[in-house]
């Protein structure tokens, strides 16, 4: 029965990288050979772009030549500049913290209620998504204007009427609107992992609901607050279109204002180093949200455990 | 206060901010049908001429059709360049698949003026600017974090000893991935298709800045028509996206039920 | 399948010479050789990291290798890829393709050698009476139980004729009764197709029942091959010893040929043990448990004996296992059937006793080099079954 025998271990040249490695190399090749379409398009109309707009910001001046960081020395010493950026930023976490005040109870009532309401409510979010972009902003132009309806029902019970289209204030409603679904979707998604026994035993351990929820349940839904407001954030740093139909020009955020020196002024240095400004205060911000709920994310999931 | 009253108050709020998500966007219906170019709401007259007027104008009519042209291939594009990434970025193995996948997701979290103002320095150099080839690669690079994510996902829930198998089976890695991954991922794909139409079809501010006269999208059309005029086709072309919107839901939702259904009878 | 089936599913040879294979730094194979003869069921068995996978993965062809060759029926296979070896696997939890029926999964690999389309049909007919689902065809693997998505599996690795079964823990995600059944029916399959199967699994039990030949792998080497009972019996070194099955292990030195000291308590007794040769080596005196009796006389027919107090006795049904403390805190395990075993009460002073025929010396070191991983899954694994030194 015993047939199989040890085989000595003389013999077989050893051999570094055998057939099998170098099939398994021609592997790899391939299947970065299929992310290459990606890249392409990537690199031309990502990367090569990029590369201009950085080149410009420092290259490209109003007057025909300046020093290698004039533009950003321009954008940071002209005040109008620093007005908007702060206004810009200002504007952001104003619509950022109304969002998160009304997606979070919205988020957490999705998750306690059954699936055929869950399903309405998941609806209702993704329905603005699925309407677009222009209609949406079409319709807060018509609801905002003076004469609008938002003002003749102000004006029924007596207020009124209120200035809010081409002012800052129609900007952040409509943008809160507008980006709802943006918080609404992370938030639910985190709020859903959390495991709804923990509030219970919480509560067995003798803390008041209002203790299970601050010291339980705010914590672990943090990481679904960070990433939510982080895109509503971020998003709203960059809108264009919104404060364009419903602000005005002397209230404008910094997307226009880039808009404008590229447009109408053909200051491509200018536009540029205030794109690259942007760019980097939107990187920095990512990177920190992405700490901070990697700090929380390991929280969580050792309250879990 | 009881948890009862609570949970009341909860869902008023939750109703509240249904009515907020969603009745903004019914306000075009109206206006679609309103007897004479303004803004008044709710109209004073009622008439259907702008309806008319989306399919016999010209600019109009070319504005929807540039818009599907643009959304259709780009959707059919990024599907296969973006499975094809996903793919490689999910089974391969080599060194800088992290730095890949971060590029790839890129376009997603630069500011989208940015995007905008960059991709027209580029296109005014290459005499591209208003041409259909710029708006199907500018709206690939929207559109593509969109595909790769899903995919990616899809992948992800997928059992990669299937391929094996297929492969121990007498399958080369392309066959498998046609037999086996490809047929497992048709959801997904539909979904990564929908979400690159979507995103093509639905962009405004790359499209303003890259758009010509001569070459507009329905956004863009939309956008001018405005900021300039008080024309309420507007209206017409919101109704019908809106229409189209809740036409996907509704079968959409129709399918969720079911599946629901079926969901607690195994249960 | 039919007898004229059998002639052409007959089994392969399978040669592994010098096989190394590492991951980075880490030695999954170390210079691993074995061979197997055309129709053999052999079992790959180890802990997990012990390189057994690893092997079955060069042999099936998703691993390349760094070194060694592998050779069936005289052939190097290292050079073809995966799906040109013509190697059956059947993987742990099945892998059916869940968007085909149980039929179109079994015609899948004829499919991909554009077997006529009439001759498909006949093929999976009989793949799948041949595992008894013959009607359950038209099924999506969902619509299937775990034990029949099984059968379905290892229908679709036999049913292209491979001469060369893998299996990867086949039987893991089944319950213990469908396990047993399971395994008399693949066991019944190997021996009417003739087909040589190699078998990973990381249960003892599994691989003593069903394996003509057994290797026990260990930290990326074959520590012992042998039929089981060789394995069992004769263990060539402690980390076979504690693998399969249970052991008794007091720590010993040898004297001379034949006979090694024990330390118990002030004394020290001269045991005999087979294996020992020279004198002056460190190591481990091995019995089993079902070899120790308990008892309060000496018993004159064993020549081995130490004395302590009765620990824990538990109950099994069939038999119990009676735990006895020596003076120093070692257990000794004695398991033997109820109406043999000594009806004892906690406490009570006693002798364990064994013949020197069952007690085995195994040197420390080479076989016992288990690194703190290994030797805590051991542990953990057979629950300490063994003379655990306390403190």
């Amino acid at each position: 029965m015993s047939i199989v025998q040890r085989v000595g271990h003389a013999g077989a040249p050893s051999r570094p990288a055998g057939p099998g490695g170098r099939a398994l190399a021609a592997l790899f090749s391939r299947e970065f050979a299929l992310t290459i379409p990606a890249l392409v398009l990537l690199g031309f109309a990502m990367g090569y772009p990029l590369a201009t707009i950085v080149e410009r910001s420092v290259t490209d001046f109003p007057g025909g030549s300046g020093a290698f960081l004039d533009n950003y020395k321009w954008f940071f010493e002209e005040e109008l500049n620093r007005v908007v950026l702060l206004r810009t930023f200002r504007t952001a976490a104003i619509v950022t913290l109304a969002c998160l005040l009304i997606a979070y109870p919205y988020a957490c009532a999705m998750t306690v209620v059954g699936w055929r309401m869950r399903l309405v409510m998941q609806a209702a979010v993704v329905a603005p998504l699925l309407v677009g972009t222009m209609t949406r902003n079409y319709s807060w132009v018509i609801l905002l204007q003076d004469k609008g309806p938002i003002n003749d029902a102000l004006g029924a019970v007596g207020l009124g009427p209120l200035h809010m289209i081409g002012s800052l204030s129609g900007v952040i409603i409509g943008l809160v609107q507008i980006s709802l679904p943006f918080i609404i979707l992370p938030l639910y998604a985190s709020l859903r992992e959390i495991d709804g026994r923990l509030m219970g035993a919480a509560r067995s351990l003798g803390a008041t609901p209002a203790q299970a929820f601050t010291r339980v349940y705010l914590p672990l839904s943090l990481p679904g607050v960070v990433a939510g407001s982080l895109v509503v954030f971020v998003v709203t740093l960059g809108s264009f279109i919104t404060p364009a139909l419903l602000g005005s020009p002397q209230q404008s955020l910094l997307p226009q204002l880039i808009a404008q020196q590229v447009n109408q002024l053909l200051a491509w240095g200018r536009g540029s180093a205030m794109g690259v400004i942007l760019l980097l205060v939107t990187l920095l911000l990512i990177w920190v949200g992405s700490r901070a709920s990697r700090g929380s994310a390991a929280l969580s999931g050792g309250g879990r455990r | 206060m009881s948890a009862r009253k609570g949970r009341a108050a909860l869902m008023v709020f939750c109703g509240l901010v249904m009515v907020l998500l969603i009745a903004p966007a019914l306000v075009a219906v109206p206006m679609g049908f309103n007897g004479r170019a303004t803004f008044e709401f709710p109209p004073q007259s009622w008439s259907t001429r702008w309806y008319e007027n989306l399919v016999t104008d010209v600019t109009w009519r070319d504005a929807i059709v540039n818009s599907f042209k643009v959304a259709a291939i780009v959707a059919i594009v990024t599907t296969v360049m973006g499975t094809a990434a996903a793919y490689g970025l999910a089974r391969g193995r080599f060194p800088g698949r992290g730095a890949v996948m971060a590029l790839a997701t890129a376009p997603m979290i630069i500011p989208i003026v940015l995007v905008a103002i960059a991709l027209y320095a580029i296109f005014l150099e290459q005499k591209m600017v208003g041409t259909l080839e710029a708006f199907v690669i500018a709206h690939s690079l929207i559109a593509l974090p969109f595909v790769i994510v899903t995919v990616t996902a899809g992948l992800k829930s997928l059992d990669d000893g299937l391929e094996r198998a297929a492969r121990t089976l007498g399958a080369s890695p392309a066959v498998a991935f046609f037999t086996v991954t490809l047929p497992l991922l048709k959801r997904s794909l539909a979904v990564a298709a929908a979400l690159a139409f979507a995103a093509s079809f639905d962009d405004v501010v790359v499209a303003i800045f890259i758009s010509s006269p001569e070459f507009q999208t329905l956004p863009v059309k939309i956008y001018s028509s405005l900021t300039d005029t008080v024309d309420p086709t507007v209206a017409v072309a919101s109704t019908i996206t809106l229409a189209i919107a809740a036409l996907g839901m509704a079968v959409a939702f129709v399918v969720m039920t079911k599946r629901g259904v079926e969901g607690d009878a195994a249960r | 399948m039919q007898p004229d089936d059998r002639s052409m599913a007959v089994g392969a040879r399978v040669e592994i010479r010098n096989l190394t294979k590492r991951f980075g730094s880490v030695v999954a194979v170390e210079d691993t050789s074995l061979s197997i003869e055309p129709g053999q069921f052999v079992t790959f068995l180890g802990p997990s990291g012990s390189g057994k996978t690893t092997t079955l993965n060069a042999i099936s062809g998703f691993t390349d290798v760094d070194g060694g060759e592998i050779l069936l029926d005289g052939t190097s296979i290292l050079s073809l890829p995966a799906h040109k070896r013509n190697i059956g696997v059947v993987f742990q939890h099945y892998a059916l393709f869940p968007h085909m029926t149980a039929a179109d999964n079994v015609a899948f690999p004829l499919k991909r050698r554009r077997v006529p389309k009439a001759q498909v049909r006949e093929k999976v007919r009989r793949a799948l009476e041949l595992v008894h689902l013959a009607d359950y065809g038209g099924r999506l693997p969902r619509e299937l139980s775990g034990g029949q998505q099984q059968r379905v599996a290892l229908a679709r690795a036999l049913v292209f004729e491979p001469r060369l079964l893998l299996m990867d823990e086949p039987l893991a995600a089944l319950d213990r009764r469908l396990r047993d059944a399971m395994q008399v029916e693949i066991k019944r399959i190997q021996e009417q197709l003739g087909i040589t199967v190699i078998y990973v699994t990381h249960d003892q039990d599994e691989a003593m029942t069903m394996s003509d030949v057994v290797a026990i792998f260990n930290e990326g080497r074959i520590a012992q091959i042998g039929t089981a009972a060789d394995l069992y019996e004769r263990p060539a070194d402690l980390f076979v010893a504690r693998f399969m099955g249970e052991s008794n292990r007091l720590p010993v030195i040898t004297c001379d040929e034949g006979a090694v000291a024990f330390a118990a308590g002030a004394e020290t007794l001269r045991l005999r043990a087979r294996n020992a040769t020279e004198a002056g080596v460190r190591g481990m005196l091995v019995v089993r448990p079902e070899n120790v009796l308990v008892g309060r006389e000496r018993d004159p027919g064993l020549d081995s004996s130490l004395t302590g107090r009765i620990g824990r006795v538990r109950y099994f049904g069939a038999y119990c296992v009676t735990e006895v403390v020596l003076d120093d805190e070692l257990i000794v395990r004695s398991r033997q059937p109820v109406e043999v075993a000594l009806e004892a009460v906690e406490g009570d002073r006693v002798h364990v006793q064994w013949n020197s025929r069952h007690a085995l010396f195994l040197r420390s070191g080479e076989g016992d080099q288990l690194s703190g991983s290994a030797s805590s899954f051991l542990d953990a694994a057979d629950g300490g079954a063994e003379a655990v030194a306390h403190g």
